[in-house]
Protein backbone atom coordinates (compact mmCIF):
# COMPACT_ATOMS: atom_id res chain seq x y z
CA UNK A 1 0.00 0.00 0.00
CA UNK A 2 1.75 3.21 -1.13
CA UNK A 3 1.80 6.25 0.98
CA UNK A 4 -1.02 8.66 0.64
CA UNK A 5 -0.22 12.06 -1.77
CA UNK A 6 -0.93 13.63 1.67
CA UNK A 7 1.94 11.65 3.56
CA UNK A 8 4.16 12.03 0.70
CA UNK A 9 3.77 15.76 1.36
CA UNK A 10 4.21 15.86 5.01
CA UNK A 11 7.19 13.63 4.60
CA UNK A 12 8.50 16.47 1.87
CA UNK A 13 7.47 19.24 3.98
CA UNK A 14 9.34 17.53 7.26
CA UNK A 15 12.55 17.30 5.05
CA UNK A 16 11.88 20.84 3.96
CA UNK A 17 12.21 22.00 7.45
CA UNK A 18 14.96 19.64 8.25
CA UNK A 19 17.52 21.49 5.69
CA UNK A 20 15.73 24.91 6.56
CA UNK A 21 14.64 25.43 3.40
CA UNK A 22 10.82 25.42 3.77
CA UNK A 23 8.91 26.12 0.79
CA UNK A 24 5.26 26.53 0.76
CA UNK A 25 4.68 26.94 -2.96
CA UNK A 26 7.02 23.80 -3.79
CA UNK A 27 4.47 21.41 -1.62
CA UNK A 28 1.62 22.93 -4.02
CA UNK A 29 3.14 22.46 -6.91
CA UNK A 30 4.19 19.14 -5.58
CA UNK A 31 0.51 18.31 -4.64
CA UNK A 32 -0.12 18.92 -8.41
CA UNK A 33 2.19 16.93 -10.21
CA UNK A 34 1.44 14.24 -8.00
CA UNK A 35 -2.26 14.16 -8.74
CA UNK A 36 -1.31 14.67 -12.72
CA UNK A 37 1.23 11.84 -12.56
CA UNK A 38 -1.10 9.47 -10.72
CA UNK A 39 -4.17 10.16 -13.28
CA UNK A 40 -1.77 9.49 -16.33
CA UNK A 41 -0.82 6.34 -14.70
CA UNK A 42 -4.49 5.51 -14.52
CA UNK A 43 -5.31 6.73 -18.02
CA UNK A 44 -2.72 4.01 -18.97
CA UNK A 45 -4.34 0.95 -16.87
CA UNK A 46 -2.34 0.82 -13.93
CA UNK A 47 -4.30 0.22 -10.48
CA UNK A 48 -4.53 2.98 -8.22
CA UNK A 49 -1.71 1.68 -5.90
CA UNK A 50 0.78 1.14 -8.80
CA UNK A 51 0.03 4.85 -10.99
CA UNK A 52 0.66 6.19 -7.06
CA UNK A 53 3.86 4.42 -6.70
CA UNK A 54 5.37 5.56 -10.15
CA UNK A 55 4.36 8.75 -9.49
CA UNK A 56 5.92 9.04 -6.18
CA UNK A 57 8.84 7.02 -7.77
CA UNK A 58 8.95 9.63 -10.46
CA UNK A 59 8.82 12.56 -8.58
CA UNK A 60 12.06 11.27 -6.13
CA UNK A 61 12.34 10.94 -2.74
CA UNK A 62 11.77 13.74 -0.28
CA UNK A 63 15.38 14.06 1.08
CA UNK A 64 16.41 13.86 -2.37
CA UNK A 65 14.73 16.86 -3.40
CA UNK A 66 14.70 19.01 -0.37
CA UNK A 67 18.51 18.55 -1.17
CA UNK A 68 18.22 19.59 -4.73
CA UNK A 69 16.27 23.00 -2.86
CA UNK A 70 18.99 23.48 -0.56
CA UNK A 71 21.45 23.30 -3.27
CA UNK A 72 19.49 25.78 -5.26
CA UNK A 73 19.20 28.02 -3.10
CA UNK A 74 22.67 28.02 -1.23
CA UNK A 75 23.77 28.81 -4.94
CA UNK A 76 21.98 31.71 -4.53
CA UNK A 77 22.99 32.84 -1.80
CA UNK A 78 26.49 32.50 -3.34
CA UNK A 79 25.59 35.50 -5.69
CA UNK A 80 28.45 37.55 -4.32
CA UNK A 81 31.03 34.73 -5.96
CA UNK A 82 29.09 34.62 -9.09
CA UNK A 83 29.10 38.50 -9.28
CA UNK A 84 32.75 38.52 -8.91
CA UNK A 85 33.18 36.10 -11.60
CA UNK A 86 31.14 38.14 -13.85
CA UNK A 87 32.50 40.94 -13.71
CA UNK A 88 36.01 39.47 -13.96
CA UNK A 89 35.18 38.29 -17.15
CA UNK A 90 33.28 41.15 -18.67
CA UNK A 91 35.89 43.80 -16.79
CA UNK A 92 36.78 44.79 -20.08
CA UNK A 93 33.29 46.00 -20.50
CA UNK A 94 33.43 47.90 -17.62
CA UNK A 95 37.28 49.47 -17.80
CA UNK A 96 36.56 51.16 -20.97
CA UNK A 97 33.67 52.85 -20.79
CA UNK A 98 35.01 54.33 -17.20
CA UNK A 99 37.95 55.40 -18.72
CA UNK A 100 36.24 56.87 -21.58
CA UNK A 101 33.69 58.46 -19.65
CA UNK A 102 36.57 59.51 -17.38
CA UNK A 103 38.93 61.01 -20.49
CA UNK A 104 35.57 62.78 -21.49
CA UNK A 105 34.26 64.66 -18.38
CA UNK A 106 37.59 65.96 -18.04
CA UNK A 107 37.67 67.50 -21.85
CA UNK A 108 34.46 68.75 -21.34
CA UNK A 109 35.38 70.31 -17.99
CA UNK A 110 38.39 71.72 -19.48
CA UNK A 111 36.87 73.38 -22.83
CA UNK A 112 33.07 74.07 -21.88
CA UNK A 113 33.75 75.00 -17.98
CA UNK A 114 36.27 77.41 -17.08
CA UNK A 115 37.30 77.78 -13.69
CA UNK A 116 35.54 80.78 -12.03
CA UNK A 117 36.41 83.42 -9.47
CA UNK A 118 34.00 85.07 -7.09
CA UNK A 119 35.32 88.17 -5.32
CA UNK A 120 32.78 90.09 -2.59
CA UNK A 121 32.17 93.15 -0.49
CA UNK A 122 30.16 93.50 2.28
CA UNK A 123 28.97 96.88 2.46
CA UNK A 124 26.88 97.80 6.13
CA UNK A 125 23.86 99.49 6.06
CA UNK A 126 23.43 102.12 8.59
CA UNK A 127 19.38 102.91 9.43
CA UNK A 128 18.28 105.87 11.67
CA UNK A 129 15.07 104.04 12.46
CA UNK A 130 13.20 107.15 12.64
CA UNK A 131 11.23 106.57 9.64
CA UNK A 132 8.54 108.89 9.21
CA UNK A 133 7.91 111.88 6.89
CA UNK A 134 5.46 113.61 8.01
CA UNK A 135 2.34 111.44 8.30
CA UNK A 136 3.78 108.85 5.66
CA UNK A 137 5.55 105.83 7.07
CA UNK A 138 9.12 105.01 4.87
CA UNK A 139 9.31 102.04 3.37
CA UNK A 140 11.07 99.17 5.28
CA UNK A 141 14.94 98.90 4.99
CA UNK A 142 15.22 96.20 2.84
CA UNK A 143 12.67 97.66 0.49
CA UNK A 144 14.62 101.25 0.14
CA UNK A 145 18.12 98.81 -0.67
CA UNK A 146 16.03 96.93 -2.80
CA UNK A 147 14.77 100.01 -4.93
CA UNK A 148 18.51 101.45 -4.61
CA UNK A 149 19.76 98.04 -5.99
CA UNK A 150 17.28 97.77 -8.60
CA UNK A 151 18.39 101.32 -9.81
CA UNK A 152 21.92 101.06 -8.96
CA UNK A 153 22.35 97.79 -11.24
CA UNK A 154 20.02 98.74 -14.25
CA UNK A 155 20.75 97.94 -18.40
CA UNK A 156 22.27 101.30 -19.01
CA UNK A 157 24.33 101.55 -16.10
CA UNK A 158 25.35 97.67 -16.52
CA UNK A 159 26.44 98.45 -20.18
CA UNK A 160 28.51 101.53 -18.66
CA UNK A 161 30.37 99.30 -16.72
CA UNK A 162 30.81 96.60 -19.54
CA UNK A 163 32.67 99.24 -21.34
CA UNK A 164 34.37 101.00 -18.79
CA UNK A 165 36.24 97.64 -17.30
CA UNK A 166 35.85 95.71 -20.87
CA UNK A 167 34.02 92.92 -19.55
CA UNK A 168 33.03 90.03 -22.03
CA UNK A 169 35.19 90.71 -24.78
CA UNK A 170 34.51 87.41 -27.10
CA UNK A 171 30.75 87.64 -26.26
CA UNK A 172 30.40 91.15 -26.75
CA UNK A 173 31.85 90.37 -30.69
CA UNK A 174 29.37 87.92 -30.98
CA UNK A 175 25.98 88.81 -29.06
CA UNK A 176 23.87 91.74 -28.95
CA UNK A 177 24.78 94.21 -25.69
CA UNK A 178 21.78 93.37 -23.83
CA UNK A 179 22.39 89.34 -23.72
CA UNK A 180 25.91 90.06 -22.72
CA UNK A 181 23.81 92.17 -19.48
CA UNK A 182 21.96 89.50 -19.36
CA UNK A 183 24.78 87.04 -18.93
CA UNK A 184 26.51 89.69 -16.59
CA UNK A 185 23.88 89.72 -14.52
CA UNK A 186 23.88 85.64 -14.00
CA UNK A 187 27.19 86.85 -12.19
CA UNK A 188 26.22 89.02 -10.31
CA UNK A 189 25.31 88.50 -6.17
CA UNK A 190 23.79 91.22 -4.20
CA UNK A 191 22.15 89.34 -0.90
CA UNK A 192 20.87 91.59 1.59
CA UNK A 193 21.40 89.84 5.15
CA UNK A 194 19.55 92.07 7.17
CA UNK A 195 20.46 93.50 11.15
CA UNK A 196 22.25 91.68 13.39
CA UNK A 197 19.67 92.26 15.82
CA UNK A 198 15.81 92.39 15.94
CA UNK A 199 14.55 92.03 12.54
CA UNK A 200 11.48 93.98 13.37
CA UNK A 201 13.80 97.15 14.45
CA UNK A 202 14.67 97.57 11.18
CA UNK A 203 17.99 98.90 12.31
CA UNK A 204 19.86 98.73 8.98
CA UNK A 205 22.05 95.46 8.32
CA UNK A 206 24.56 94.32 5.92
CA UNK A 207 24.70 93.25 2.31
CA UNK A 208 27.07 91.17 -0.03
CA UNK A 209 28.09 92.50 -3.72
CA UNK A 210 29.56 89.69 -5.29
CA UNK A 211 30.65 88.99 -8.87
CA UNK A 212 32.20 85.81 -10.63
CA UNK A 213 34.42 86.02 -13.99
CA UNK A 214 36.91 83.35 -15.23
CA UNK A 215 39.57 86.27 -14.24
CA UNK A 216 40.23 87.06 -10.62
CA UNK A 217 41.25 90.03 -11.23
CA UNK A 218 38.34 91.28 -13.05
CA UNK A 219 36.40 89.62 -10.71
CA UNK A 220 37.73 91.93 -8.41
CA UNK A 221 37.53 95.03 -9.90
CA UNK A 222 34.10 94.59 -11.24
CA UNK A 223 32.90 94.00 -7.71
CA UNK A 224 34.68 96.98 -6.63
CA UNK A 225 32.77 99.23 -9.15
CA UNK A 226 29.36 97.54 -8.44
CA UNK A 227 29.36 98.26 -4.93
CA UNK A 228 30.81 101.93 -6.17
CA UNK A 229 28.19 101.88 -8.16
CA UNK A 230 25.51 101.58 -5.18
CA UNK A 231 26.86 103.86 -2.46
CA UNK A 232 26.51 106.45 -5.54
CA UNK A 233 22.96 105.36 -6.09
CA UNK A 234 22.13 105.63 -2.62
CA UNK A 235 23.71 109.29 -2.61
CA UNK A 236 21.42 110.49 -5.06
CA UNK A 237 18.13 109.23 -3.42
CA UNK A 238 19.50 110.80 -0.36
CA UNK A 239 20.33 113.67 -1.91
CA UNK A 240 16.57 113.72 -4.04
CA UNK A 241 14.84 112.23 -0.56
CA UNK A 242 16.19 115.54 1.02
CA UNK A 243 14.80 118.03 -1.79
CA UNK A 244 12.03 116.46 -1.49
CA UNK A 245 11.61 116.78 2.00
CA UNK A 246 12.08 120.50 1.32
CA UNK A 247 9.22 120.74 -0.78
CA UNK A 248 7.19 118.59 1.69
CA UNK A 249 7.70 120.97 4.43
CA UNK A 250 7.31 124.09 2.33
CA UNK A 251 4.14 123.21 1.27
CA UNK A 252 3.28 122.46 4.96
CA UNK A 253 3.94 125.60 5.87
CA UNK A 254 2.14 127.17 3.16
CA UNK A 255 -0.39 125.71 4.15
CA UNK A 256 -0.32 126.06 7.75
CA UNK A 257 0.29 129.82 7.56
CA UNK A 258 -2.95 130.44 5.19
CA UNK A 259 -5.11 128.16 7.75
CA UNK A 260 -3.29 130.94 10.26
CA UNK A 261 -3.91 133.94 8.56
CA UNK A 262 -7.65 133.22 8.19
CA UNK A 263 -8.19 132.23 11.78
CA UNK A 264 -6.54 135.45 12.80
CA UNK A 265 -8.24 137.12 11.08
CA UNK A 266 -11.87 135.66 12.29
CA UNK A 267 -10.96 136.19 15.64
CA UNK A 268 -9.85 140.10 14.83
CA UNK A 269 -13.21 140.36 13.63
CA UNK A 270 -14.76 139.17 15.86
CA UNK A 271 -13.22 141.62 18.52
CA UNK A 272 -13.60 144.89 16.90
CA UNK A 273 -17.13 143.80 16.70
CA UNK A 274 -17.41 143.60 20.37
CA UNK A 275 -18.46 139.57 20.47
CA UNK A 276 -16.83 137.56 22.74
CA UNK A 277 -14.28 134.92 21.24
CA UNK A 278 -15.82 131.06 22.22
CA UNK A 279 -12.94 129.01 24.20
CA UNK A 280 -12.90 126.85 21.44
CA UNK A 281 -12.08 129.12 18.87
CA UNK A 282 -9.80 130.93 20.49
CA UNK A 283 -7.59 126.87 21.71
CA UNK A 284 -8.10 125.80 18.01
CA UNK A 285 -6.33 128.95 16.86
CA UNK A 286 -3.53 128.45 20.04
CA UNK A 287 -3.03 124.92 18.55
CA UNK A 288 -2.53 126.12 14.78
CA UNK A 289 -0.08 128.49 16.27
CA UNK A 290 1.99 125.67 18.16
CA UNK A 291 1.70 123.39 14.75
CA UNK A 292 3.16 126.07 12.53
CA UNK A 293 6.20 126.73 15.12
CA UNK A 294 6.97 123.36 15.21
CA UNK A 295 6.77 123.39 11.22
CA UNK A 296 9.37 126.48 10.83
CA UNK A 297 11.67 124.91 13.54
CA UNK A 298 12.01 121.46 11.50
CA UNK A 299 12.48 123.78 8.33
CA UNK A 300 15.20 125.88 9.97
CA UNK A 301 16.66 122.17 11.39
CA UNK A 302 17.21 121.11 7.71
CA UNK A 303 18.58 123.70 6.79
CA UNK A 304 21.42 123.74 9.09
CA UNK A 305 24.52 121.76 8.91
CA UNK A 306 24.53 119.77 11.93
CA UNK A 307 20.78 118.99 11.38
CA UNK A 308 21.03 117.91 7.82
CA UNK A 309 19.10 114.80 7.39
CA UNK A 310 17.15 113.84 4.37
CA UNK A 311 13.64 112.26 5.56
CA UNK A 312 13.14 110.27 2.11
CA UNK A 313 16.13 108.02 2.08
CA UNK A 314 18.08 107.84 5.47
CA UNK A 315 20.21 104.68 4.66
CA UNK A 316 24.01 105.53 4.73
CA UNK A 317 25.97 102.44 3.32
CA UNK A 318 29.44 101.85 4.71
CA UNK A 319 31.89 99.20 3.08
CA UNK A 320 33.17 97.41 6.03
CA UNK A 321 34.79 94.45 3.72
CA UNK A 322 36.40 95.79 0.51
CA UNK A 323 36.51 92.95 -2.57
CA UNK A 324 39.70 91.36 -2.35
CA UNK A 325 41.26 89.54 -4.75
CA UNK A 326 40.49 85.87 -5.15
CA UNK A 327 42.83 83.19 -4.36
CA UNK A 328 41.07 79.99 -5.22
CA UNK A 329 38.86 78.88 -8.23
CA UNK A 330 35.07 79.44 -6.31
CA UNK A 331 34.20 76.25 -9.09
CA UNK A 332 33.57 74.10 -11.26
CA UNK A 333 34.64 71.40 -9.42
CA UNK A 334 36.89 69.63 -11.84
CA UNK A 335 37.64 66.99 -9.55
CA UNK A 336 33.74 67.01 -9.00
CA UNK A 337 33.40 66.61 -12.84
CA UNK A 338 35.81 64.45 -13.38
CA UNK A 339 35.35 61.85 -11.07
CA UNK A 340 31.45 62.11 -11.73
CA UNK A 341 31.93 61.40 -14.83
CA UNK A 342 34.13 58.33 -14.04
CA UNK A 343 31.66 57.24 -11.96
CA UNK A 344 28.87 57.42 -14.51
CA UNK A 345 30.91 55.62 -16.96
CA UNK A 346 31.42 52.82 -14.56
CA UNK A 347 27.83 52.55 -14.00
CA UNK A 348 27.14 52.24 -17.75
CA UNK A 349 29.65 49.47 -17.76
CA UNK A 350 28.12 47.83 -14.59
CA UNK A 351 24.91 47.86 -16.47
CA UNK A 352 26.29 46.54 -20.10
CA UNK A 353 27.67 44.06 -18.01
CA UNK A 354 25.46 42.83 -15.98
CA UNK A 355 22.66 42.58 -18.53
CA UNK A 356 25.55 40.32 -20.39
CA UNK A 357 25.73 38.62 -17.56
CA UNK A 358 22.43 37.64 -16.76
CA UNK A 359 21.98 36.77 -20.54
CA UNK A 360 25.07 34.36 -20.39
CA UNK A 361 26.15 33.24 -16.93
CA UNK A 362 24.97 30.04 -15.54
CA UNK A 363 22.93 31.65 -12.27
CA UNK B 1 22.72 9.37 -17.95
CA UNK B 2 24.43 10.07 -14.79
CA UNK B 3 22.26 12.31 -12.84
CA UNK B 4 25.15 14.66 -12.12
CA UNK B 5 26.30 15.32 -15.72
CA UNK B 6 22.57 16.38 -16.88
CA UNK B 7 22.14 18.94 -13.67
CA UNK B 8 25.09 20.38 -15.38
CA UNK B 9 22.60 20.90 -18.44
CA UNK B 10 19.85 21.74 -16.76
CA UNK B 11 18.99 25.05 -17.09
CA UNK B 12 19.21 25.16 -20.83
CA UNK B 13 17.10 21.81 -20.79
CA UNK B 14 14.84 23.51 -19.13
CA UNK B 15 14.94 27.15 -20.92
CA UNK B 16 14.57 24.40 -24.43
CA UNK B 17 11.78 23.22 -22.77
CA UNK B 18 9.91 26.44 -22.64
CA UNK B 19 10.30 27.71 -25.83
CA UNK B 20 7.67 26.80 -27.02
CA UNK B 21 5.67 28.09 -25.35
CA UNK B 22 4.38 28.29 -21.15
CA UNK B 23 3.98 25.39 -19.13
CA UNK B 24 3.76 23.74 -16.12
CA UNK B 25 5.62 21.95 -13.92
CA UNK B 26 4.63 18.28 -15.13
CA UNK B 27 4.63 18.97 -18.38
CA UNK B 28 7.94 20.36 -18.33
CA UNK B 29 9.10 17.26 -16.90
CA UNK B 30 6.85 15.08 -19.72
CA UNK B 31 8.57 16.92 -22.05
CA UNK B 32 11.95 16.16 -21.00
CA UNK B 33 11.71 12.48 -20.89
CA UNK B 34 9.70 12.58 -23.79
CA UNK B 35 12.30 14.13 -26.30
CA UNK B 36 15.24 12.52 -24.94
CA UNK B 37 13.13 9.02 -25.21
CA UNK B 38 13.67 8.88 -21.57
CA UNK B 39 17.78 9.31 -21.14
CA UNK B 40 16.97 12.46 -18.78
CA UNK B 41 15.15 10.77 -16.27
CA UNK B 42 15.93 13.20 -13.41
CA UNK B 43 13.47 12.93 -10.15
CA UNK B 44 10.94 15.02 -11.20
CA UNK B 45 10.58 17.43 -7.76
CA UNK B 46 14.08 18.28 -8.25
CA UNK B 47 13.05 20.32 -11.60
CA UNK B 48 10.83 22.84 -9.67
CA UNK B 49 13.67 24.30 -7.18
CA UNK B 50 15.90 24.67 -10.53
CA UNK B 51 12.43 26.29 -11.97
CA UNK B 52 12.43 28.87 -8.61
CA UNK B 53 16.25 29.78 -8.97
CA UNK B 54 15.74 30.56 -12.99
CA UNK B 55 12.65 32.55 -12.05
CA UNK B 56 14.72 34.38 -9.38
CA UNK B 57 17.07 34.78 -12.05
CA UNK B 58 14.50 36.61 -14.24
CA UNK B 59 14.83 34.27 -16.55
CA UNK B 60 11.88 32.68 -16.10
CA UNK B 61 8.06 34.14 -14.78
CA UNK B 62 5.17 32.58 -13.70
CA UNK B 63 1.68 33.06 -12.13
CA UNK B 64 -1.12 30.46 -11.15
CA UNK B 65 -3.80 29.22 -13.30
CA UNK B 66 -6.94 27.42 -12.97
CA UNK B 67 -7.34 24.43 -15.80
CA UNK B 68 -10.27 22.32 -15.43
CA UNK B 69 -10.23 22.86 -11.41
CA UNK B 70 -6.63 22.74 -11.09
CA UNK B 71 -4.29 24.75 -10.15
CA UNK B 72 -1.10 25.09 -11.87
CA UNK B 73 2.02 27.37 -11.72
CA UNK B 74 2.82 27.70 -15.63
CA UNK B 75 5.79 28.80 -16.29
CA UNK B 76 7.48 30.86 -19.50
CA UNK B 77 10.62 32.60 -20.64
CA UNK B 78 10.93 36.11 -20.16
CA UNK B 79 13.06 38.20 -22.70
CA UNK B 80 15.82 37.52 -20.69
CA UNK B 81 15.31 34.13 -20.65
CA UNK B 82 14.67 34.26 -24.21
CA UNK B 83 18.26 35.62 -24.84
CA UNK B 84 20.05 33.59 -22.75
CA UNK B 85 18.53 30.23 -24.38
CA UNK B 86 19.91 31.42 -27.17
CA UNK B 87 23.64 32.47 -26.39
CA UNK B 88 23.24 29.07 -24.01
CA UNK B 89 22.05 26.92 -27.09
CA UNK B 90 24.92 28.42 -29.56
CA UNK B 91 27.31 27.68 -26.63
CA UNK B 92 26.20 24.49 -26.62
CA UNK B 93 25.79 23.72 -30.10
CA UNK B 94 29.87 24.75 -30.42
CA UNK B 95 30.88 22.66 -27.28
CA UNK B 96 29.26 19.56 -28.71
CA UNK B 97 30.79 19.98 -32.21
CA UNK B 98 33.97 20.30 -30.76
CA UNK B 99 33.68 17.15 -28.29
CA UNK B 100 32.44 15.35 -31.46
CA UNK B 101 35.44 16.07 -33.11
CA UNK B 102 37.45 14.61 -30.55
CA UNK B 103 35.75 11.87 -29.71
CA UNK B 104 33.39 11.13 -32.34
CA UNK B 105 36.36 8.58 -34.09
CA UNK B 106 36.45 6.74 -31.16
CA UNK B 107 32.59 6.54 -30.94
Amino acid sequence: MPPSIDDYLTRLRQELQRHGCEDARLIEEAREHLADGIDEGLRRGLTADEAEREAFERFGPPEVIARSTLKERTGMRNWLGAVAATLWRWKWWLIAPTLVAGAASSAISYYFLPTRYRSETVIQIQSPGDTLVGAARLPATHEQFERIAKNALSRTQLERLIQDVGLYRNERAREPLGDVVRRMRQNIGVEFLGGDNDPSADDGGTFVVSFKSPDPRMAMLTTTRLAGMLVEQNLRERQAGFEATGQVLEAQISDMRQRLVTQEAQLAQARASGQSVPDADALAYQVLRDAYKTLLVRREEARSVEGFEPRYSRLRFQITEPARLPEHPEGPSKLGVNTAGTLAGFGLGLLVVGIRGRSTAAL
Amino acid sequence: MNAETLKGHLDLLLLSALQPGPAHGYAIAEKLRARSDGTFDLPEGTLYPALHRLERASLLASHWSEVNGRRRRVYQLTTTGQRALTTRHDEWVEFSRAVHAVVGGHA
